[in-house]
Formats: structure tokens, sequence, C-alpha cells
């Protein structure tokens, strides 16, 4: 996923963090950018699938 | 690192690195064919792409690895292409990047190069620059480089057979060597001149990291030194106690100094290009004159004219007086009352403070509309690249109350959920900055739903608005003063990259909104309900009688009616339950507009929710919230006694 502060990429994975504050219902729905901290709402499973298919902007490869 | 895992031996190496996106992997496909491998990186998760290439009879093992920013990795996936870089040994590094940021990220070319490996540079998406004009002298940079250097476009193979013949005809013989200013020079020569052991990367390149304080690397120099460790941990103590500086940030801009000399005459952009809107937007942004009524544009139509006026206006008119009022509530009080007899069930759910006709009408009536035009517009500015532009624009400002820009992270982050927001405190360097931060975020960052409901409620009463902004800006920028004066300490530079700004894509705002909508919805909904059934038993048992009747006199100096007492309590519970607390009180004509201005001010800098004040007590310890805590009511109270008189004093808003 991208950040949406710097911009950068990270796997969400990285982005979990270790200890949430504990306000989601369930697990943590953020991903923290490993790079600057910022918080990224971590997107839910059907809103992942409406962008699949879609052509991406950047000509790029991952 | 693990320094002690062996490369399994193969072919010469090809590894190929850079940026996410920049088209490595099209550049590994090209190079390979059909015929690869995907498997984890020895003792990782990370997915490693291996592919056999033949050229000139000779074969190659082509690696791609995963995208990495620099050389000191922050991310698992940047730690294994730098252990790849370190331990394989390559035969030819070849670091792609994307033509149409090559200022960018050409000072990871610079630190692959320091680094003494065969570096190869691709100036890939080079048909995507050229379209918009731009002309890159590749043989002026190579010769600047003193590296093979290849322009190309691997979609369409451009540059594809120069890729291959560079591999095969590479010679490290001659490599340009780039100078820093001439202190930062001597700071790494005498670290470098410390070294002894045998390194895959060059001493320079070690000295840097060191500088940097790279702990893997540092752990890997004390293994190869043995004894002669304290040597170099001596000199790189010695320098960073010297400069008392970040070093990091110091060498980032060395780095993009040296690069911005590189490129000179190599790059050339037409004048439209130059003079491009984005760009010119992207510069005022940044510019103290320009920005900050930039900064205010975006407030105004953003949040004020689109979040207060339409959403916490128009939409929750919609659905509360159109929706809940004409249609739901009266419909679901006649079923109630139809189902049972029981008076308490009556009121638990559509009493005063019942299920539906509180918890269900303010989540769904009153907050989400409001917190769902918030995220949308904060979605929006998000996606153009606004947010590190306001870092920078605010830095200068932040370091008069002991913060810099860096602390725009959870600044913009409270605006969602303040106690997100502290958790993210511990993302800033010095421990003075955490608590600075914490307490303004505390006291005068209103979340979302707070601040649309305000903003909504003041923006039907002429004047209101501006002395509530005036009022929290000056208590923002004072006690932020104060604390900095209070709390003397070191105050780490800000510097970062900026993304470039552009213009927002439909399909990001609309999943970052939906997606914080969702998530949102889900955590208040319960609340929302359990705060209803807390304030139904309060109301059966008295207790909540008492505690409006022990806040009363607190609210009359205030010069607020004691019905007020009721949306305090509200936002103890949640910022936004007491926020459309405030507004019911102010939708049943119950406050005139200096009581609605002085409660709102108050309520503003009221006490932080339960939520964000285990938060608080979490990152911060018992003793500084407890203390936060306290200062924050004495302040919120003090602040809307002395606004009430001033407003009677002046005749303001009467």
């Amino acid at each position: 996923m991208k950040c949406g502060f710097c911009d950068k990429e990270f796997s969400p994975d990285e982005g979990k963090p270790e200890d949430p504050c504990g306000r989601c219902l369930g697990k943590c729905q953020k991903r923290y950018c490993p790079y600057c901290g910022y918080g990224n709402p971590l997107v839910p499973g059907y809103l992942r699938k409406w962008g699949k298919g879609k052509k991406p902007k950047e000509r790029g490869d991952e | 690192m693990a320094s002690e895992k062996k490369p399994v031996e193969s072919d010469s190496k090809v590894i190929l690195v850079g940026n996410p996106n920049v088209g490595k992997s099209v550049l590994f496909n090209a190079l390979t064919g059909a015929y690869t491998v995907v498997s984890n990186y020895p003792g990782t998760s990370v997915a490693v792409s291996r592919g056999q290439c033949t050229i000139d009879d000779r074969r190659y093992e082509v690696l791609d690895t995963p995208g990495m920013y620099s050389l000191m990795p922050i991310t698992e996936e940047e730690r294994v292409a730098r252990e790849m870089l370190l331990l394989e040994r390559p035969h030819a590094v070849i670091h792609v990047i994307d033509a149409r940021n090559i200022e960018r990220m050409l000072p990871m070319t610079l630190q692959l190069i320091e680094t003494g490996l065969p570096v190869i540079l691709l100036i890939n998406i080079l048909d995507e620059a050229e379209r918009i004009g731009m002309r890159i002298d590749i043989g002026l940079l190579e010769e600047k480089l003193g590296i093979p250097v290849i322009g190309g476009a691997m979609r369409s193979k451009r540059g594809l057979n120069d890729v291959r013949r560079a591999i095969a005809g590479f010679s490290s013989a001659k490599r340009a060597v780039f100078g820093y200013s001439p202190e930062l020079d001597r700071d790494i020569e005498k670290v470098a001149s410390a070294l002894t052991g045998n390194y895959a990367l060059s001493s320079r390149s070690l000295a840097l990291l060191l500088l940097q304080k790279d702990d893997e690397i540092q752990e890997m120099v004390r293994r190869t030194e043995g004894e002669n460790f304290s040597a170099v941990e001596q000199a790189v103590n010695q320098t960073v106690f010297e400069r008392r500086l970040d070093l990091h940030l110091r060498i980032s801009l060395e780095r993009k100094r040296v690069c911005k000399g590189v490129l000179e005459e190599v790059v050339f952009q037409p004048h439209e290009r130059r003079q491009h809107f984005a760009d010119r937007l992207s510069r005022w942004t940044v510019n103290p004159w320009t920005g900050f009524p930039l900064l205010l544009l975006v407030l105004y139509f953003g949040i004020y004219l689109f979040v207060g006026k339409f959403g916490a206006g128009i939409l929750v008119d919609l659905c509360e007086v159109l929706i809940f009022e004409k249609y739901l509530n009266p419909g679901v009080i006649a079923l109630v009352e139809h189902l049972t007899a029981w008076s308490w069930l009556r009121e638990l759910v559509v009493g005063e403070y019942g299920l539906f006709t509180l918890g269900v009408r303010y989540a769904v009536a009153l907050v989400l509309p409001i917190v769902g035009t918030f995220f949308l517009a904060f979605s929006i500015i998000e996606d153009v690249g606004y947010f590190p532009r306001l870092a920078m624009l605010v830095d200068r400002i932040f370091k008069k109350i002991g913060l810099n820009g860096r602390a725009v992270i959870p600044m913009v982050l409270g605006f969602g959920c303040d106690t997100m927001a502290t958790m993210v405190t511990r993302t800033l360097e010095t421990v003075r900055e955490r608590i600075i931060v914490t307490l303004l975020l505390a006291l005068a960052v209103p979340c979302s739903a707070q601040l649309g409901v305000i903003l909504g409620l003041l923006s039907g009463v002429p004047g209101a608005l501006p002395v509530w902004s005036v009022c929290i800006a000056l208590v923002f920028l004072t006690v932020g003063f104060l604390s900095a004066r209070l709390m003397p300490g070191e105050q780490p530079m800000f510097y970062m990259e900026l993304p470039p700004l552009r213009m927002p894509q439909f399909h990001n705002v609309m999943v970052k909104t939906l997606s914080r909508m969702q998530w949102y919805f889900l955590e208040i909904f319960p609340l929302f309900m359990i705060a209803s059934v807390l304030l139904w038993a309060g109301k059966m048992t008295g207790a909540l009688n008492w505690l409006v009747a022990g806040m009363t006199p607190v609210m009359h100096s205030l010069g607020l009616p004691s019905e007020v007492s009721a949306a305090f309590i509200f936002g103890f519970f949640r910022r936004d339950f007491g926020a459309a607390g405030l507004y019911d009180l102010h939708r049943s004509g119950q406050l005139s507009p200096i009581q609605l201005t002085v409660a709102a001010v108050t309520m503003t800098l009221f006490v932080p929710c339960v939520a964000q004040f285990l938060m608080m007590k979490k990152e911060r310890g018992w003793k500084v919230s407890m203390g936060i805590f306290g200062l924050v009511t004495l302040l919120a109270f003090s602040v809307g006694w002395l606004l009430n008189r001033l407003l009677l004093l002046t005749g303001l808003l009467a």
C-alpha cells in the first residue's frame, strides 16, 4: 500500500502496529507508514476488489 | 544483518534495484524471459525473483530486489534488498529509476556509487518523460557519474540491448568521487580511516551509514573489527557529539545538493514544463507568503463550506429533520409503545436518552453525515499530496512552540481521531515533543465530528465562528509557546521529500473515504449505544441529575444554562457525542449566540474523551496524563469564563 502522507510504498504487514490504540472493533484497522508514521486506513476486502482490474496510473512494475 | 548466511554459488549475478514502480520487474522479465523462480529470501518472508539470461555466451543470474528508497533500510523489503547487495557479490547492480523523477531518485544512485558496487544506471520510462518535453543528456550524465548510464523504456524494450551490452562489457575501472562539504568530508574520513576490516561496501559508504546510526551496519562492523571497534565507535560518537546536528538530515541535504549539481546541463525541461501549474502551486503551498492564504482557502472551502455548511447543515437537516423526525422516530415510538407497556423499557428504547432516539439518531443522523463529509474532504486533500507541504509550511511556526514540521502528522490525524493521534506521537523524536503534542491534542485539536458539529453550529450565528477560531488558535499557540519555554530541550531539524502534487483520483478518494467511514461507524455505533444505556441508567437512578446538579454552578459561572452540563458529561464519553448534545440544545433554542460560542469554545478545550485519556496514560504514564487532564480542565473553564466576560463586556455577538 502507498502512504497517504509521504507517498512511499510499504506492505500492510509492515505497517501493523505492535501495540494498537484499541479503538477499532476487532483487529486494528490502521496501517502506520514505517517511513513517516502516518496512519493509513486499511481498505476492506470488498473495496479492494473494486480497485482490481483498474489500470494503474503509474507505469510501474510492482 | 544475517552476514553468516552464505549466498548460493551460481553464475555471475546481476541485481536490479530501485524504488517501487520504476520498471524493475519489466526489465527483469525482458532480460530473463519466462523461466524465473520466485521464492522467499532465506530467513525472511520477502519474495525475490531469480532468473537467467545469456549474453555473448555467458550466463548471468538476474535477481529482482524488492523496492527500496535508500541504502538505510526501514522496512523488511529494504533490509532484504540491501542484504542482497552486501552478500550476493554481484557482477553488476542495475539501478532503475524513473526518468520523470530523476532528481528525486538520483540520490540513491550516488549512495550506490559510494558503496563501490559495480553500478549501472538505467533511466527508464524515458518515452513518457520525452512526451512531457523532458530531455536528458545521457552521455554527459555518464561522464559526470563515472558509471554506465542507459536511457530507455523497458515496456517497449527500448534500450534493452544497451543494458545487455553494459552488463557484458561492464568495467568498474573508472568511478567518480563526489565531494560533500569540507566539514562533512573530514567527518567521513575520520570514521573511514578508523575501519580496518574487509567489507563488501567501501569504507566511505560504511562511514556514512555509521554516522547515520545504522544499527545493522554498526553490528556488522563490530563483528568484523573485533577489538578495533572501540576506535571506530569513538570516531563516530565524537563526530556526532561535535556536530550536535542531525547528521542523517545533513547527509541527505548534502547528497541532494550534489545531485542538483550533477543534473545541471543534463536535464532540460521546456519552458511550459517548468512553468507547469502543479509545480508552481507546489512552490506556493510551502512559501509562507502564499502558503498561508492557500491554507485558509483549503480550510474555507474544504472544512467550513463543505463540512460545516453542507455536511453539518444540509445533510444533517435532511437526515435528522426529514428522515428521523418526520418518518423514523414517530414510527419507532409508536411501535415500541404498542409492543410494551413498561415505562422503563420505553424509556430505554425511545426515551430522552433512548437507544434509538439518542444513540442511533446521534450516530446516523448527526455524526455520520458530518464525519462522512469530513473524511471526503480529508481524503481529497490527502490524495492531492497537500499534507507534506503543510508540514513544511508550518515547520517555522511549530519551531516556536518547541516542535517541528514532523508534528503535523499527529496533528492532522488528530482531526480524524485524537486517540489514534496520541498514539502516533511515539514517532516524534524527543520526549519533549511527545509531551507538547499530547497536551495540544488533548486541549486544542478537535476531532472530525466535534469540529464538524461546531462548524455547523457556529456558522449560523454571525461572528461566532471567527471568535471560536481566534480563541482556539490563541490557546494553541500560547500553550505551545509556554510549554516550549517551560520544557527546554533539543529541537530536531525537519526535512522531508515532497511527493508530487497531483489531481485527486476519484477511485483513491472514494476507497479511502468509504474505508474510514466504515471503520469509524463500526467503532462509534456500539459506543453510542453503551453511552445511551449509561445515560438512561443515570436518569433512572438519579445519578445523572446529581452529576448535572454538581456541574450547574460551573455552568452558571460560564453564563450557561444547567442543561449544558449533560453535553459536557456526554463529551467525556466521546467528544463527538458531546458536540452532538450541544447541537441538540442549540436546535431547541436553549442557547443565545454568546452562550453558544462560550459553550463551543469550552467544549473544544474540555478534557479529552475516555479513550484518549487512557491512551495518554498508556503513552505518557499516569503523572503526565493526570497533569495534562488537570491543566486542560482548568484552561477550558478559565478560557470559557474569560470569553463570557469579554463578550458580555464588549457586547460582541449580543
